[in-house]
């Protein structure tokens, strides 16, 4: 009697200790992405396990999921339930991850939108910002056109490969908006590209706080401090969602106006 | 129990053996330290080179400028065999690059494959984006480099390392064994000298013939400790010698010594046909000293006697006390009248002496003389005896005396 008593407090101990509050899924290791991750532990201080997009399969003992990165959205949308939440971040763009039918999915979007962006440029430098040439690779126009509609402000330039072919075409721009797109974001794209900006005496704009080394005039972009706590905020439920997209938390990391940054 | 010969070689076996083992260990070790040193080196040659061939692509890129810039960066990599770079769908690199490109392709990160002609790093360039999360999220392969290095410089230098290792522990080990050698050979000739001066000892009746000199302090503190324990011995010895033939009183012979030599001096006598004198002497009246100043006093008087006697004979004459207040001396090729003489001198001598008494002390004796008085030669005890009876003679004709006739 004893002994069965033991195993069965035994097989209660283990599975609750298999069945986490919360898993953390975390795509990649770069130190944005990890800091995130250990402050979400931290906050949620007890029952989170973290995990790799390898480890999700069906019968994880998960009750909700943070995701970070699109790896972990993807392969959770396997095994997909109802019954739980899934938080995500560090996805560039949602929409192509067709989660509109997953009703429990919301994300907290990596970089506020080029409007917000530009907006806020105007209220931080104190202009009235009229023309923003917005540069775009091939594979992201479309979903840079859909965040940018109905904002007659961008124009939107698209670079195949090498920036130089369209140089010629941002003659007229005082500000150019870089969009964070693979063909734009190559290092060595961007160094012509801000040489090009501080030779015309340009203020470029971006939302990737790693520019500030090439040096982007303006950054502003997602507060990974601030990220992990409306993650936590919305696990518990303390913000009210109308859109299961939640713009993110940012800030200012630059202003720099060009002739101050050489 | 074994021998030390035996147990120092089995204590050095062991130490040798182990040596060598860790020899082998350390050549093992530094070889394999070696090889990941060089293919370290090698995949940081590797990998600076292609990102400094990739960076200036990305700002200029013409394919006659990638070949520049490919035999730029390699001219001196002095042990580069083949070089190549494929980006844009086209590789460049010299005479059999696509063998090695074929085996790099799929790489997702830097490889090492020995090949025959050496050691092949492959380097996949990734873009470099400015963002993490962007260069995470589109990760591809945009240009593979790689270099063939030939393994004739690498061979040379670790064949110049183990063979100094090698040398070096040989030339070591050599030196060990040397000194271990010398130290065992010290060793063993200080233990064989114990073994030399035991076997002189017992047949030298404990006498050492001959000095010895040891390497170690320690067995030259115990040699000595044996010479003094045998000197010590020796010493014992003479005073038990000393012991069983002199009287300790009178310090003259004792009659333990007159039994041993008596015999032996008649029968050299009878041989050479030369006569031999004894005397009798007694001290007239011992007995009343005794009495009347005690034992330790008449102890006195016959050391005092013992030492008149020995001032008094020749050096060739035997004095002996024969016990109580008797003495003996033989006079070894003397004639009677000869020993009368000396004996009269003594008595002279004694009688004049200061004893510290009121009174003089006196002795009697009686000589005899062989073959004067006994006509052949006899036994010692006879002529002893005939000595006696004249010593009597010599008390009754009133003491102080000496009687030599009758």
């Amino acid at each position: 009697m004893n002994t069965v008593f033991r195993i069965l407090i035994l097989l209660l101990l283990s599975l609750s200790s298999a069945f986490a509050q919360v898993c953390v899924v975390k795509s990649y290791s770069f130190d944005a992405m990890n800091k995130v991750a250990l402050s979400i532990i931290s906050d949620l201080s007890r029952d989170v396990r973290l995990m790799s997009p390898e480890e999700i399969k069906f019968g994880v003992k998960c009750r909700n999921f943070v995701l970070l990165g699109s790896p972990a959205v993807l392969k959770v949308k396997d095994i997909y339930s109802r019954r739980k939440l899934y938080v995500y971040s560090f996805v560039l763009f949602p929409e192509e991850l067709g989660l509109e039918k997953y009703e429990n999915f919301i994300g907290i979007r990596i970089f506020p939108l080029p409007t917000r962006t530009v907006d806020k440029f105007s209220e931080l430098a104190n202009r009235k910002v009229k023309k923003v040439a917005l540069i775009v690779g091939e594979k992201t126009k479309d979903v840079a056109a859909r965040y940018v509609k109905g904002d007659k402000r961008f124009k939107i330039i698209v670079v195949k490969n090498d920036i130089g072919e369209i140089l010629d075409k941002l003659q007229n721009y005082k500000y150019i908006y870089l969009f964070p797109d693979p063909v734009v974001m190559k290092v060595s794209n961007i160094l012509k590209l801000l040489d090009f900006a501080s030779l015309r005496e340009a203020i470029t704009i971006s939302n990737i706080p790693e520019t500030a080394k090439f040096g982007v005039n303006f950054i502003y972009a997602v507060d990974y401090e601030k990220l992990a706590c409306k993650i936590v905020d919305v696990l518990k439920g303390k913000i009210k969602k109308d859109d299961n997209l939640i713009p993110c938390p940012a800030k200012v990391y630059v202003w720099k106006a060009s002739e101050e940054l050489f | 129990m074994e021998s030390i010969r035996r147990a120092i070689l089995k204590s050095t076996i062991i130490p040798a053996v182990s040596g060598l083992f860790f020899v082998l260990i350390a050549v093992t070790f530094v070889l394999h330290e070696i090889e990941s040193e060089y293919v370290a080196s090698r995949k940081e040659i590797t990998v600076s080179t292609a990102s400094l061939i990739y960076n200036n692509i990305q700002i200029f890129y013409t394919p006659p400028y990638v070949k520049h810039l490919i035999y730029d960066a390699t001219k001196d990599i002095k042990d580069r065999e083949v070089v190549f770079f494929y980006y844009k769908g086209r590789l460049f690199g010299n005479k059999g690059a696509e063998r090695f490109f074929d085996l790099c392709k799929n790489l997702s990160k830097a490889g090492v494959f020995k090949v025959r002609e050496g050691l092949l790093v492959c380097y996949p360039v990734y873009t470099e984006m400015a963002s993490s999360l962007l260069a995470q999220e589109n990760r591809q392969v945009d240009a593979i480099f790689g270099i063939v290095f030939n393994r004739k410089g690498f061979l040379e230098l670790r064949n110049h390392l183990v063979g100094g290792i090698v040398t070096l522990s040989i030339l070591t080990g050599s030196l060990i064994a040397f000194l271990l050698a010398k130290f065992y050979r010290m060793l063993l000739s200080d233990i064989s000298k114990f073994s030399e001066i035991i076997e002189i000892l017992k047949a030298n009746n404990l006498r050492l013939t001959q000095s010895f000199k040891f390497s170690f302090k320690e067995f030259l503190s115990v040699y000595r400790l044996i010479k003094q324990l045998v000197e010590r011995i020796k010493k014992l010895v003479t005073e038990l010698e000393r012991e069983a033939t002199v009287d300790r009183l009178t310090s003259l012979y004792n009659r333990n010594f007159l039994e041993r030599v008596a015999g032996r001096l008649v029968a050299l006598h009878e041989r050479t046909r030369k006569p031999m004198s004894v005397a009798m002497l007694d001290i007239d009246d011992f007995k009343v000293i005794n009495d009347t100043y005690g034992h330790r006093r008449g102890d006195a008087v016959l050391k005092k006697i013992g030492e008149i006697i020995r001032e008094s004979v020749r050096r060739s004459d035997l004095p002996f006390r024969y016990g109580g207040e008797e003495f003996l001396l033989l006079f070894p090729e003397t004639q009677k009248l000869q020993a009368a003489n000396v004996c009269e001198r003594l008595r002279k001598r004694i009688s004049e002496a200061d004893f510290g008494f009121d009174k003089k002390i006196t002795v009697s004796i009686g000589v005899a003389s062989m073959p004067e008085d006994t006509k052949t030669y006899i036994d010692i005890e006879k002529l002893i005896n005939l000595s006696d009876e004249r010593l009597y003679k010599a008390k009754k004709l009133g003491k102080n005396r000496v009687v030599y006739e009758g």
